[in-house]
């Protein structure tokens, strides 16, 4: 079910939930660890204490939030770069 | 002909380079609950995965960066030759099977068809972000059907094409890579003993390159330009050409593969996308019961 925020749950919770999402992924050797991070919405709520909607909506937001908007602009310029080479 | 190189064949004939059967009891050991095969289809029992190349050869050999999406390969008919088979499937064996899952919420795909490949046999992870390669394609694109038709399944490859020898040779003399070096906002690593000892991939910064031109950069625009003050500069910011392209890659072109900068300098996919000559292609790939 799709859930409103709000600001304070929202902010309170960004960084740990993205952290904890797939967004950072660690392997040791090329096995995938999925203790700290690269956890699902399920299992982050769980042990944060939300409902996985509000993980859900959380990590949505944040992953598009925590960047600055300029990101994508310089991403374009970098790849540009990269291609002259 | 056995069922399984009936159904590999059929793929085979319709664009697909290789292909390999993993079954839902293997993947389900290593997905959590809510991302399994049998969590889409009741009673799955195989995933038949698919992989191709992600762009023309050509498309790399180019001073501009978006000639590999512009030429994206079997991202294109993908969907076609899942969904074929997977009616080939109901009609001729009489097993359910689907073509496709849900798509991603956020950037949190459904499924895995990475982990599937790789209990396929397809290929094996790399320092490149995890993504999968096999000698014969480099990195590939992938597709599968799951169904409830029992099939036996090819197991993983033991062929670990990460990292390749020269690789290793500069880890030695400059403790880096080609796709490390290439990328170290996205990736980091160490190698050990000739292999992969840890590696990690930082999403945040991949999807943004990866994924330039697409629904996220627009919304994110947008976020802006709807709290800019400065009418002339919201204006230049929502007509301007950045905002116009990631509107029309929303509307009409893929939205995912911008970027591949990690592996452009992979010795391992430069192989595998180097042209020899006349024929050699249909010697180099096939199906992998072959």
């Amino acid at each position: 079910m799709i859930k409103y925020v709000s600001s304070e749950l929202y902010d309170k919770y960004k960084q740990k939930v993205l952290e904890m999402s797939p967004a950072i992924q660690c392997y040791e050797g090329t096995r995938l660890i999925r203790e700290s991070s690269c956890l699902t919405d399920w299992e982050i709520a769980a042990r944060l204490g939300l409902d996985a909607d509000e993980v859900t909506e959380i990590r949505c937001i944040a992953e598009i939030d925590l960047l600055p908007a300029d990101t994508w602009l310089k991403s374009a310029n970098w790849k540009r770069q990269k291609a002259l080479r | 002909m056995t069922s399984e190189e009936e159904i590999k064949q059929f793929a085979l004939q319709r664009g697909a380079e290789l292909v390999g059967i993993a079954s839902v009891t293997d993947i389900n050991e290593f997905t959590p609950a809510g991302h399994r095969p049998d969590d889409f289809l009741t009673g799955a029992k195989s995933v038949i995965v698919m992989a191709a190349r992600s762009t023309t050869r050509g498309g790399w050999r180019s001073t501009d960066y978006r000639l590999p999406v512009a030429n994206l390969d079997f991202f294109r008919i993908r969907g076609g030759i899942v969904l074929a088979l997977a009616k080939y499937i109901e009609s001729q064996y009489g097993y359910y099977a689907v073509a496709d899952t849900p798509p991603p919420t956020g950037f949190n795909a459904s499924f895995s068809l990475k982990l599937c490949a790789e209990m396929a046999g397809l290929g094996t992870r790399t320092l490149a972000g995890g993504v999968l390669m096999n000698r014969e394609l480099g990195v590939f694109n992938l597709a599968a059907v799951i169904t409830t038709m029992p099939l036996k399944a090819d197991s993983p490859t033991q062929d670990m094409v990460c990292p390749h020898p020269s690789c290793v040779k500069r880890w030695q003399k400059e403790r880096t890579t080609p796709c490390l070096d290439a990328c170290p906002e996205c990736l980091s690593g160490k190698l050990e003993d000739g292999r992969i000892k840890w590696m990690r991939y930082d999403r945040r910064i991949c999807s943004t390159r990866a994924q330039t031109l697409s629904p996220v950069s627009y919304q994110r625009l947008l976020l802006e330009i709807v709290n800019e003050p400065d009418p002339g500069r919201r204006k230049s910011t929502l007509l301007g050409s950045f905002a116009r392209n990631a509107m029309q890659a929303v509307v009409a072109g893929p939205t995912v593969s911008q970027c591949g900068e990690c592996f452009r300098y992979c010795p391992v996919d430069l192989q595998a996308r180097t042209l020899r000559g006349h024929g050699d292609e249909k010697q180099s790939v096939g199906n992998k019961s072959q």
